[in-house]
């Protein structure tokens, strides 16, 4: 059974703008699903529809079978990395007050133990514990993203273009990070990214959309060997054709 | 013909922390092509296009042999001078427009105010050449892009609207920082033709920064590849992709590919002496 279901979900923001219109995708559980598109095509609205940040108009998402309720329960499932690592650390916060608040939140102990050890896996040394955002690079901040997202230990990672605002030779890294942490933990990625090389590195299907819309699902295979049945999924490939090189 | 040409050009910020060089003897000409500038974050690429404007501030110093602009040394020029070329003859596209568009001020006055304060154009005149320049970038709906500020566009509308704004007093050098990585590849595609347009008919010279090495590639005619504020590598564009040097080779095997094997990525190899 799939561990994601999303079934016709609308998004209608107030003042009528419809971001995402009647899409469904089901995702496996330890499956890396990606979301293709250009911007404005509802793609990061889903993520943020999943996580409660975008109101759900109509149509259902169901996390391993039961209807979404957005209560701790969930925030210990489901986890969510943003696109830009500048904005989304609380820069008046060390690091250790980022990575030990979901801990406190949710009553678990150790905390000690448990922030050392997050920093660990996420490749930072134990002494930037005390620092301020302000005082890491870009890619050692969305380091601290990806380690904030797993403190709960969850099953889900909703990836919001985690690599965008990075370089290359830092994106190599994050995405090494995060392949390798997709094999440690069996974890679950439902990842958008504008990117059709960074997708095809880390997704096993891919969702194109286009205006709010699901154009085609194409499992890995068919995106390299340029199998699209849609001529949107084709213009897009074509577009990318650089990303072959 | 050349346009500009860069001879030793070093811009140093003397810090509490000592000195930092961000470009140490860069080199280059330009003539009426497309130039790209790659390397990673920190190189000094960005620091290489904003010393051409002289628009490095103190602590920050730009020293060089000769920078020289259609046969005047702008190292010389006074500050009056300077702000003469600024807009009318070069131009830059700064990288991110969430800090460099005017977040109170409507993007239609921010458009039309270079039009009416330099080219003395009154109000309806003004706003008819923004609406061209906004339609010239491919945004749908002008009308309402005039009348929205900075915050209610996207990262990709944002951009194109720096663009447009860059593009209306027709320099004849532009300089673009990043001008596309805020964009998805449809649209890139769209602003990559306007500016090649601008390059073939109206013989505009382009420096082109950008850390996309694939893009640079097809996009390009010349690329200079920096690491450590210098020029480690410079070539036709074509054969980026068969470059030589162990760095630039580097920055082109950290890319994952469609159809790639899925393996970790190599890491980056960085060695100090390369940038000797």
């Amino acid at each position: 059974m799939a561990l994601i279901e999303i079934e016709n979900l609308s998004v209608v923001f107030p003042g009528g703008v419809r971001a995402v219109e009647a899409v469904s995708l089901s995702v496996g559980a330890r499956e890396s699903y990606g979301l293709v598109g250009e911007s404005g095509s509802g793609k990061s609205t889903i993520l943020r529809a999943i996580c409660g940040l975008a109101p759900v108009s109509s149509g259902s998402i169901r996390i391993g079978g039961e209807v979404l309720r957005r209560d701790r329960s969930f925030a210990a499932r489901v986890q969510m990395v943003f696109q830009d690592p500048y904005a989304s650390l609380h820069p008046r916060h060390t690091l250790d007050r980022t990575l030990s608040e979901p801990l406190a939140i949710h009553g678990l102990g150790d905390a000690d133990r448990r922030v050392v050890q997050a920093l660990e896996q996420v490749g930072l040394p134990a002494s930037f514990r005390f620092r301020y955002p302000h005082q890491l690079s870009g890619g050692q901040r969305q380091r601290v993203a990806i380690a904030r997202a797993l403190m709960l230990e969850p099953e889900i990672l909703l990836l919001d273009e985690p690599t965008s605002a990075l370089d290359a030779s830092v994106q190599a890294e994050v995405l090494n990070l995060l392949a390798r942490l997709r094999a440690e933990r069996g974890l679950t990625f439902l990842m958008v990214s504008h990117d059709l090389a960074v997708v095809d590195h880390m997704c096993d299907r891919v969702l194109v959309m286009q205006h709010g819309r699901a154009v085609e699902e194409l499992p890995r295979a068919a995106l390299a060997a340029a199998q699209m049945q849609t001529d949107y999924a084709r213009s897009l490939f074509e577009a990318s054709a650089d990303r072959m090189l | 013909m050349t346009l500009l040409s860069v001879k030793n050009l070093r811009v140093t910020f003397d810090t509490e922390a000592g000195r930092v060089e961000a470009v140490r003897g860069v080199s280059f000409s330009l003539g009426r092509e497309r130039l790209g500038i790659v390397g990673e974050s920190g190189s000094g690429k960005t620091m290489t296009g904003r010393s051409v404007l002289r628009l490095i501030r103190p602590p920050g110093r730009i020293e060089a042999d000769a920078m020289e602009f259609d046969g005047q040394d702008l190292m010389k020029l006074s500050e009056r001078q300077m702000r003469a070329l600024r807009g009318p003859r070069i131009a830059m596209v700064m990288q991110d427009p969430k800090y460099s568009l005017n977040p109170v001020m409507k993007v239609g006055a921010q458009l039309m105010e270079g039009l009416r304060q330099r080219d003395r154009l009154g109000h309806a005149a003004a706003r008819a050449k923004a609406i061209a320049a906004l339609e010239a970038v491919q945004i749908r709906d002008p009308a309402r892009v005039m009348e929205a500020y900075p915050h209610e566009l996207s990262g990709g509308m944002g951009q194109r609207v720096m663009i447009a704004m860059m593009l209306i007093p027709n320099p004849d050098l532009l300089i673009a920082d990043e001008p596309t990585s805020a964009l998805d590849v449809t649209v890139q595609a769209e602003v990559l033709k306007i500016l090649d347009g601008l390059v073939r008919e109206r013989g505009m010279g382009l420096i082109f920064i950008s850390h996309d090495l694939r893009l640079v590639a097809r996009f390009c005619d010349r690329v200079l590849v920096m690491y450590k504020g210098r020029v480690v590598e410079e070539l036709a564009a074509g054969d980026l992709l068969q470059a030589k040097h162990p760095y630039t080779q580097g920055l082109l095997n950290c890319l994952p590919r469609i159809g790639g094997d899925r393996q970790p990525l190599p890491g980056l190899d960085r060695n100090a002496e390369w940038a000797r």
